[in-house]
């Protein structure tokens, strides 16, 4: 740092007992609770805010995190305080939970009660890059048997109509596939420069679409999902959307339709209308069988 | 060790449990409202050995929360209700929604600590 | 090929959901007249009718490998709405015997005369978890752009419900609204029963009306009850600046005896001053 005038101000101090007040207060907002082994990644993350934003001082700063009307603060601190990179089969487990445990389940509902509908709808939003939805598709593809029973279409849908685009050229960098099993990267893929190219099967599996999920009328045609996945999108959102993504979802479903959220979010900052599931390998939730 | 899981929204009424039950010796967890409780419960590798709960949570209230989880299968553990609602009516609310014991704020440690004991099987020294 | 995402078609049709491939030459018949679409498909132009609940889909199957690619034409429909006729058919959707209809009308409501009062008086007798959820989120969202007493004084009889479930769905309800509800709040405060004063401080939420913490103090100086002052204590330990240190040192004073309050002041103390 070459010298100056003034010297540098000196980083924000954030004393043990601020850190636990921010720790509460995320904790009820989030659900996310950092436990005081995470002091350095979270006094970082709070003091870079603090010098963005101009206000000097934790107790400053927290005032204004709290009592902006937007809301759009604490997304951003929310959005450095989560880990938002995507990639084929992040979070695994749940692609997992959808064919050992989900569609079983949904299947065997179906014997049971045969619906007017046959195929099986699931349905990924935020589609992001695409790397969700083209995870669903391969999942089902190499380890579902029921695959060869059943139909099964997948939709996909972002609010940025840019994004989708790239979703649905299905070009991937080889840090984007890295956990992609070897089998399934030869099969699906062709490797193109240092790039990976989705093949036209995967690709024209899944159905892009534009949506504002915050925006019920634009919800209104999207129904008798079996699956929706909504993974690391509610977190960012203030209460009143989370309420009407949650009521969107429960109009989406089927009844007896199941719903998957991020790792680090929960139905109990978003909406009581699920029933906590837990199976082997994750929790999920579920809209009542019993429901309309 | 015995674990109890402390349900509540308000952090200082958790802080205040989880010090009066880690002095006795008990293991304490937290959860914020009856879903996460749910989840808690359910995710654990070993079922928690006692709830205490608050009624008031948003989103799934404490009445909401036993229902829910005296459905689950899963073994079914005391849970000791924690209200502020002195009526006779609660309390009825409370014992039909699966609760084993109803404690009415402000619980004082003994108190806790005794009921504790009880609903655990513990002899009281 | 290629897809097309949805898109805000404003000229667009309303036509019956059940609608399958082929429909349309009855539609046809009923004097609408197909406008071809990208070679995909076609709807039919039929403006003028109030056209929020109806959708067309017309469905393609490709069968690839067991998953199905449907390219499915959602169109979101907006005719030329007739604000005050769609409202008075909402408000009397939320009357229906469907629990699925009720749900609709509650999330497609509008802010229009009598609607606040509609909703609180359909909450205060439905038995539908689900739909009271609706119900409650509509409220707050209508709240946002009509200010309408009634939907705030109607809300807070509801907590003096027998029905627990209820009481707390509305104190998260009238939490999520903005600085209107502070009229109705000071009057809960100032109410006889201690429970409904105690509802009204949970309600209280220091990040939606800044002015909280002057009555959080004013509650903690005068307040008889040591659950009202429990309560209001709590919201000090997030909320609570260098004017609350004084009335917590009274307060601690005043309830020598309460182990929880000593425990909550002094921690409330720890937390303004910040060591």
């Amino acid at each position: 740092m070459t010298a100056s005038a003034s010297s540098p101000k000196p980083a924000p101090d954030i004393t043990h007992e601020e850190f636990l007040k921010f720790k509460e207060f995320f904790y009820r907002k989030t659900g996310i609770n950092f436990d005081l082994s995470k002091r350095y990644f979270v006094d970082k993350r709070l003091i870079e805010r603090i010098e963005a934003t101009g206000t000097g001082t934790f107790r400053s700063y927290f005032v204004h995190l709290r009592l902006q009307a937007s809301g759009e603060e604490l997304q951003q601190l929310t959005n450095l305080m989560t880990v938002n990179e995507t990639y084929f089969l992040r979070e695994e487990y749940q692609f997992r939970c959808l064919v050992d445990s989900i569609l079983p389940e949904i299947v065997s509902h179906r014997s049971v009660r045969p619906s007017t509908q046959s195929t099986i709808r699931i349905w990924c939003i935020p589609s992001s890059s695409g790397e969700e939805p083209y995870s669903v598709a391969m999942s089902l593809l190499e380890r579902w048997s029921g695959i060869n029973q059943w139909d099964v279409e997948i939709v996909s849908s972002d609010i940025d109509t840019s994004i989708l685009r790239r979703a649905r050229a299905g070009r991937y960098s080889a840090r984007s596939v890295q956990y992609v099993p070897a089998p399934w990267l030869k099969k699906y893929f062709s490797k193109v420069g240092s790039e990976y190219q989705l093949g036209d099967d995967i690709r024209d599996a899944v159905e892009f679409t534009q949506v504002n999920l915050s925006e019920a009328a634009q919800t209104l045609n999207y129904r008798n999902f079996d699956v929706i996945f909504c993974r690391n999108l509610l977190i960012y959102f203030d209460d009143q959307s989370r309420a009407t993504a949650a009521e969107t979802f429960y109009e989406a479903l089927n009844p007896g339709g199941f719903i998957c959220l991020g790792h680090s979010e929960s139905m109990s900052r978003i909406s009581p209308l699920f029933k906590v599931r837990k199976f082997p390998e994750a929790i999920v939730y579920q809209k009542g069988l019993e429901a309309k | 060790m015995k674990r109890i899981l402390i349900v509540d929204d308000a952090a200082t009424v958790r802080m205040y449990h989880r010090g009066i039950l880690e002095s006795a010796g008990y293991t304490v967890e937290e959860a914020f409202n009856g879903i996460e409780a749910l989840e808690k419960a359910l995710e654990a590798p070993a079922p928690f050995d006692l709830y205490v709960v608050d009624v008031n949570m948003p989103k799934l209230d404490g009445y909401g929360f036993l229902r829910e989880l005296r459905q689950q299968d899963i073994a079914q553990q005391p849970a000791i209700m924690v209200s502020t609602e002195a009526a006779a009516g609660d309390e009825a609310a409370a014992f039909a929604a699966g609760a084993n014991c109803y404690l009415v704020k402000p619980v004082r440690s003994l108190q806790l600590l005794a009921n504790v004991r009880l609903m655990l099987g513990e002899v009281s020294q | 090929m290629g897809l097309y995402p949805l898109r805000d078609v404003s000229s667009v049709a309303c036509i019956p959901s059940a609608a399958k491939a082929g429909d349309e030459n009855q539609l046809l018949t009923d004097g609408l007249k197909p406008v071809p679409f990208n070679g995909y498909g076609f709807w039919t132009d039929y403006k003028g009718k109030s056209a929020a609940r109806f959708s067309f889909c017309r469905e393609f199957e490709e069968r690839n490998m067991g998953l199905v690619k449907q390219k499915v034409i959602h169109l979101a429909v907006r005719g030329a709405p007739n604000p005050e006729r769609d409202s008075n058919e909402l408000l009397a959707a939320l009357e229906d015997a469907d629990a699925g209809v009720r749900r609709q009308a509650a999330r497609e409501i509008m802010p229009c005369m009598g609607a606040a009062a509609a909703l609180v008086s359909r909450l205060k007798r439905e038995e539908n978890a689900a739909v009271r959820e609706v119900l409650l989120s509509a409220l707050v969202r209508l709240n946002a752009h009509l200010n309408d007493p009634l939907a705030v004084s109607g809300l807070a009889e509801c907590l003096r419900s027998e029905d627990a479930a209820l009481r707390n769905e509305v104190i998260q309800a009238i939490k999520g609204m903005g600085s209107e509800v502070e009229p109705i709040l000071q009057l809960l405060l100032a109410d006889p029963d201690p429970d409904v004063r105690i509802f009204a401080v949970n309600i209280l939420d220091p990040g939606r009306h800044p002015g909280v913490e002057r009555w959080l103090i004013e509650i903690i100086e005068r307040e008889a009850h040591v659950n009202v002052c429990s309560a209001a204590v709590d919201l000090l330990c997030e909320a609570g600046t260098e004017a609350a240190v004084d009335p917590l040192i009274r307060l601690k004073a005043r309830f020598a005896s309460e182990a929880y309050i000593q425990f909550a002041s002094n921690l409330a103390l720890k937390r303004i001053r910040g060591v």
